[in-house]
């Protein structure tokens, strides 16, 4: 039943059905053949998407929305470019640097990559190539699904059940986060000094960076208040998300004075067209992950597994193979949620620090988002900047590469994951 | 499905008027949407304002939060059929030539219609179902959480119904 419900699955999907809609058609089969009443379809989508953490996604999308609104994205440049803007590769420096901060309030990497691209496209386009430019902003876009808050990691953690907690994930992102962010700009530089690019920006000067910190100020302090108080246990992730649309509120309006009421509706209905993707695919999956449990695949899963291996390191080896993989077909919320409820129990009975399996499964896939064949961030800024996906995926190659070189450092050394988390009390 | 790409159906006066009732249960359905994500930040904010400011609780501020989170996420499903958000796999049908592709789309919406309908028939039966209950926390019947799924899954019907007729290019819009 299992495999007929993949195959008809896979079918649909590559025949352009909308992986929400192959999935509730494959679990319809699956109800079928199972003799199971068709009642429980409903009643299944229902319960998936009534969770109060999952409430998480929509309103921090909501506060990145308000918050690009609000004009941060000009204050953020100029700041960047105060600091990295005359280096080889200077703009694509400061596209990374406000990636790693718009990261920071966003969560999502789409929507950091549509605000990046409508705002740094411009700029980018009178000194770099479209396809360079296009691939440093879907790099820089991606630290938005690594970098705390990261819209990933909570439907990583939903998925996991209790076995791993929302905070510990979010600090588990910060240091390979900050790395990858180093070695962007290290590839930027590098590349740009090949290639011939002219240097950009203005001279650095300290009067002048710490202008235009105090003027970013408010923005840097959103994720410090943000993750700061769910780390610290104030608040959950969805009181923290719900405290940064207010934070963003208070700066558009009394800040940066450039939110205006009327722009509020469409924000709030852009925000919940975002989320409702994820919702939709959560809801149709319920029912294939019952149908599943039905099936007893986890438990037929884990004794292949067993018997194919004892050792967790093979094992992490093989799921993270399989992951590089599936990244390149599937999108990767649909993975976290037919996937994650099989491997992450399987890992524990492996001995692995569910933490650290989490943060490898959640950075393999968001690496996922700009592999080609189906690379999310790749078709939002073939849409941006009207390039051809051949010309980006050749010029993204170097960026994906390097994520997964942090992505073996991770492996080679989990205390790059884990030291952060347990130093506060994950 | 990227339906908001490419240029208008030309179809007949009965596609036209399908298309404008659709247009009007958009214009419903957007309204509820912004109301319920309004809703929730505001609920989720006023109770962590009411613990930490007056040691107090709102009772009833979570279920009904996720009651707002619930219908906000159903009511967006159809909107995100209109502007082609829902993510598919495009490679191979990209390869075929236009009038192929646009045959492969119809059957792909016609399919996804299908399931929108069946759901929508077991939703009415759900709904039927619940309406004697109550939610845990006020004096409403629980069957609230199950009219979105109801109304958004008939809404995503009609929406796929017209993208199985009249082709990828029905809908030109973006975001509001």
């Amino acid at each position: 039943m299992t495999l007929a419900m993949v195959v008809v699955f896979a079918v649909l999907a590559l025949l352009g059905m909308p992986l929400a809609f192959a999935l509730g058609l494959a679990s319809l089969g699956g109800l079928m053949v199972s003799n199971i009443d068709f009642i429980v379809m409903p009643q299944r989508m229902m319960n998936a998407v009534d969770n109060f953490p999952l409430m998480a996604i929509p309103l921090f999308m909501l506060a990145g929305e308000l918050m690009v609104e609000a004009g941060i994205m000009h204050r953020l440049i100029n700041f960047a470019n105060s600091v990295v803007g005359r280096v080889h590769g200077g703009l694509a420096h400061v596209t990374v640097l406000s990636g790693m901060i718009l990261a920071a309030v966003t969560g999502a990497a789409v929507a950091s990559a549509s605000a990046m691209g409508s705002t740094l496209v411009p700029v980018l386009r009178k000194q770099y190539p479209d396809g360079y430019s296009s691939a440093v902003i879907a790099s820089a876009a991606n630290l938005g699904a690594i970098i705390p808050p990261s819209n990933a990691m909570i439907v990583y953690a939903l998925m996991a059940g209790s076995s791993v907690s929302v905070g510990g994930l979010f600090m588990a992102g910060v240091v390979p986060g900050i790395i990858l962010t180093i070695t962007f700009m290290g590839l930027s530089s590098y590349l740009s000094y090949k290639r011939g690019f002219p240097l950009t920006g203005e001279a650095f000067n300290l009067r002048n960076v710490l202008v235009q910190a105090r003027k970013a100020f408010v923005i840097f302090m959103m994720p410090i208040i943000i993750v700061g108080g769910i780390v610290g246990g104030i608040f959950t992730a969805t009181e923290g998300a719900a405290i940064a649309v207010m934070y963003s509120l208070v700066i558009g309006f009394a800040v940066t004075r450039d939110l205006k009421v009327s722009a509020l509706p469409g924000v709030c209905f852009r925000a919940a067209v975002g989320a409702a993707m994820v919702a939709a695919l959560i809801a149709f999956a319920a029912t294939v992950t019952f149908i599943f449990t039905i099936d007893l695949v986890p438990l037929k899963l884990s004794r292949f597994m067993q018997e194919f291996t004892q050792n967790p390191t093979v094992f992490i080896l093989l799921v993270m193979s399989m992951l590089v993989v599936v990244g390149m077909f599937l999108e990767s919320n649909a993975a976290y949620i037919m996937l994650v409820p099989l491997f992450a129990p399987l890992a524990i009975t492996y001995g692995i620090d569910p933490l650290y399996f989490g943060f490898l499964f959640v950075l393999n896939l968001v690496i996922g988002m700009m592999t080609p064949p189906v690379g999310v961030l790749l078709f939002v800024m073939c849409g941006i900047t009207r390039i051809s996906i051949t010309e980006l995926i050749r010029n993204v190659w170097p960026f994906i590469g390097a994520q997964y070189a942090v992505l073996a450092l991770c492996l080679a050394f989990p205390a790059v994951v884990l030291a952060l988390p347990r130093f506060f009390g994950y | 499905m990227t339906s908001s790409q490419g240029g208008p159906a030309t179809a007949g006066p009965l596609f036209l008027r399908f298309k404008g009732l659709l247009e009007r249960a958009d214009q419903a359905s957007y309204g509820v949407t912004v109301f319920a994500m309004a809703g929730m930040a505001l609920l989720v904010s006023a109770q962590v304002v009411a613990r930490y400011a007056f040691s107090a609780s709102i009772d009833w501020a979570d279920e009904v939060a996720r009651l707002f989170f619930i219908w906000a996420m159903f009511m967006a499903i159809p909107h995100g059929i209109k502007y082609g958000v829902h993510v598919g796999i495009d490679i191979i049908v990209i390869r075929f030539g236009k009038r192929r592709r646009n045959a492969v789309f119809k059957v792909m919406a016609g399919l996804s219609g299908f399931l929108m309908g069946f759901v929508f028939y077991y939703s009415i039966l759900v709904v039927g179902d619940k309406w004697q209950e109550l939610m845990p926390t006020l004096d409403v019947t629980a069957a609230v959480y199950y009219i979105p799924v109801l109304i958004a899954t008939g809404h995503s019907f009609l929406h796929l119904a017209l993208l199985s007729w009249g082709g990828p290019n029905v809908w030109q819009g973006r975001y509001p």
